[in-house]
């Protein structure tokens, strides 16, 4: 689990210069994303639920993206996307077109559920930190 | 004012935001900001993913309108941060609309990492995937390997084809095949993890996020496109994962 929280970092960081990110931003988009798969990898231990352990880490990964929107004066996006790109189902959306390709109805089918579901948990995620910052800063 | 000049600033801010892969709402909220700097009656601004429609009207002006239509996008996060900044300015009126357009471009022209650091990203972000999801340090360096492979094909691509369907799909098609390969001969590698972990930086998890965020804000029109725009690029990368994967098996048949 070590590992895989450190190769986060790493792939998170990188992530992060493939989106031009500017280089004083680097490593704190890749705590960033260690720290969302970090507790990922620890609700999928005690929940083994894709969709939900993708929920609780977005829900971080946001939380701390606008901390850090605050105190450097950027836009958000500047760490949610960097941050949340290993939760992303990228690979969904490739396994759904797979299926389609070799005609597997039922993969297509679960993977197309799986797919909008998680997209979905993380959009909501990213919804409800925004809007509770949004309310916090009108006070 | 000068409204035809703080007019193109802010199309020209909105375009940069589109095309650097912004998210509607932010585009049409900074081109309103701009525009509503002028203390004109109606400001209207349209954004989808495709294309930005806006007008400004008083009646003490001849009303202006313009369209502007936004063929290539990507991620460029510096780019959406110092457009921000500029209009940010224009808001709060440090900075004049004319002098806004030279700083929009120029940094439309500016490119923080060389072409060197962004090879050395998409090999490092190949291999922390492997290992993000699960993989051993073999799995780790056969990725990488995976992304020498990837810059190579991207740098000959580079200014001879340009369409990205066929570029992605050589480059999974080159994943699958160099993959299938390397676990044929190392122990301990698993295909599965690494293919799926190389394939990172091509996949659409961020057009398929913002689809169901931009549906979620009510920009059903960008939403479905960049839906779509998600499944053309998935079915680009599978199309290649496939004929390498089965190119693979063939040459394996026919030598076995």
């Amino acid at each position: 689990m070590i590992i895989q929280v450190i190769s986060a970092f790493f792939a998170t960081a990188a992530f992060a210069v493939l989106f031009f990110l500017p280089k004083k931003y680097i490593i704190q988009a890749g705590v960033t994303g260690s720290i969302g798969w970090f507790i990922y990898l620890i609700l999928m231990e005690i929940t083994s639920d894709k969709v939900w352990a993708t929920f609780a880490a977005t829900l971080i990964i946001a939380l701390t993206s606008h901390i850090l929107a605050r105190i450097y004066k950027t836009p958000v996006t500047m760490f949610l996307i960097p941050g949340v790109i290993a939760l992303v189902p990228g690979a969904g959306m490739f396994q759904i077109v797979q299926s389609i390709i070799e005609n597997e109805v039922d993969n297509t089918a679960y993977y197309f559920l799986q797919t909008l579901q998680m997209a979905g948990a993380i959009a909501l995620g990213i919804f409800i930190i925004d809007t509770f910052f949004r309310k916090v800063k009108k006070g | 004012m000068n409204y035809k000049s703080l007019f193109r600033t802010a199309m020209l801010a909105g375009e940069i935001m589109a095309q650097s892969g912004a998210e509607t709402y932010r585009v049409e909220d900074t081109m309103v900001r701009i525009l509503k700097t002028s203390n004109c009656q109606a400001v209207e601004v349209y954004a989808t993913t495709t294309g930005i429609v806006a007008t400004l009207s008083d009646p003490s002006i001849e009303s202006i309108a313009g369209v502007k239509r936004i063929t290539n996008r990507s991620n460029n996060l510096s780019r959406i941060n110092e457009v921000n900044q500029i209009s940010r300015n224009i808001c709060d009126g440090k900075t004049t609309a004319e002098d806004a357009y030279t700083q929009l471009i120029s940094c439309t022209s500016s490119k923080i990492y060389s072409n060197r650091i962004l090879a050395l990203a998409t090999i490092i972000s190949m291999a922390g995937f492997a290992g993000l999801f699960g993989g051993s340090l073999l799995d780790g360096a056969v990725a990488a390997v995976n992304g020498i492979f990837i810059v190579i094909i991207a740098r000959l691509a580079e200014n001879r084809i340009n369409n990205t369907f066929l570029v992605d799909t050589a480059k999974s098609f080159a994943i699958a095949f160099i993959t299938m390969l390397s676990v044929q001969f190392i122990k301990d590698t698993h295909s599965g993890i690494i293919i799926i972990g190389s394939i990172m930086p091509l996949v659409p998890g961020i057009p398929i996020t913002n689809a169901i965020r931009d549906t979620l804000q009510g920009d059903y029109n960008s939403g479905t496109a960049r839906a779509v725009e998600a499944f053309v690029i998935s079915l680009g990368i599978a199309l290649g994962v496939g004929i390498g994967m089965g190119l693979f098996n063939l040459i394996e048949r026919m030598l076995l």
